[in-house]
């Protein structure tokens, strides 16, 4: 059955430089600045979730969602998008007895030199029959998917 | 803001802790963020062991953090080896501090990997499946240089860390 993908409207949305999203931790409102690649899922019934909400509630604030908010068991779709360019996004059609998952993989290399640098890997992707698929968006937006949890891309 | 990640070093019999220390350069004196230059080692001796861990001081909206990874980047100079309780397979758990030494290393006893290790090669929780949860550090990292006598002085090298956040 086609999904309705109606939560998809206004996908196209941009990000604003001056937006702030929040979070409860610890009890501690806090807030948690944008990253350049964020999760979007469409539920099959059509409602959407985004990690840094688009629009702010009722309370006048934008929050920011973490992945384990999402319920598994409905999503449509998982996409992640770019930030500042929503037109690129890469996305997974989620059947049957996939379990989608979302990290960083953060690096510092060159620690204490004039050359250190950090680097973050978004990682998606899903398991299903107790394989991984792992999508790996590089820092320059190319995408990389593999078996390999660990690939080295240093 | 993601999770706060820094690098803390302990140092003495007192294991006195430096929080987020700006570089992991190593010698001839048990210090963190020293002065290689004002601390070199004479060729045919080690540096002193650094004990170091990865710290988690805010979650910052994160659940999770795994799948720690540390190597050096660079040549040691002459026949030095780099040395280290880090590795993927038969990892020894967490180590229990002791005041760093120069003489060699009863607890790095490995070659510290020269590029991205393929898997987890420092513990939390005394096992490399281990995770972070809530603030907290990793077990420790322990690696030292031991130097050939007939080795040049001042090569340089760098560290490189790495692990996994789920947010």
């Amino acid at each position: 059955m086609p999904q309705d993908l109606s939560a998809r409207r206004g996908f196209l949305h941009k990000y604003m430089n001056n937006d702030k999203w929040f979070f409860i931790e610890e009890g501690k409102e806090i807030e948690i600045p944008l990253e350049a690649w964020v999760w979007h899922v469409v539920f099959k019934d059509g409602t959407d979730l985004w990690q840094f909400d688009r629009v702010p509630g009722t309370d006048g604030k934008r929050w920011f969602h973490q992945f384990r908010e999402i319920d598994q068991q409905n999503v449509a779709i998982f996409e992640m998008v770019n930030a500042e360019n929503p037109e690129l996004r890469f996305s997974i059609d989620v059947d049957e007895g996939m379990q989608i998952f979302h990290f960083y993989r953060r690096s510092r290399l060159e620690i204490g030199t004039p050359q250190e640098t950090h680097v973050t890997f978004y990682v998606f992707g899903y398991k299903a029959d107790g394989v991984g698929r792992y999508h790996f968006i590089l820092p320059n937006n190319r995408l990389v998917i593999t078996s390999n949890k660990d690939i080295k891309l240093l | 803001m993601a999770a706060t990640v820094e690098i803390d070093e302990y140092n003495g019999a007192g294991e006195t802790v430096t929080h987020g220390i700006s570089d992991t350069d190593m010698g001839s004196t048990d210090a963190a963020n020293l002065d290689p230059v004002a601390n070199p080692v004479v060729p045919g001796e080690n540096t002193y062991e650094k004990w170091q861990k990865f710290h988690v001081s805010a979650m910052g909206g994160s659940s999770q953090i795994d799948n720690l990874k540390v190597w050096r980047t660079g040549a040691l100079g002459g026949s030095a080896i780099h040395v280290t309780n880090a590795r993927t397979s038969s990892y020894g758990g967490a180590e229990t501090y002791a005041q760093p030494v120069a003489t060699d290393s009863s607890v790095a006893t490995q070659a510290m990997p020269t590029s991205e290790p393929g898997s987890a090669n420092l513990g939390i929780g005394g096992s490399l499946s281990g995770a972070l949860t809530n603030t907290g550090s990793s077990d420790y990292l322990v690696h030292q240089i031991q130097t050939d006598a007939g080795d040049t002085a001042g090569s340089t090298s760098t560290m490189n860390y790495q692990y996994d956040e789920t947010a």
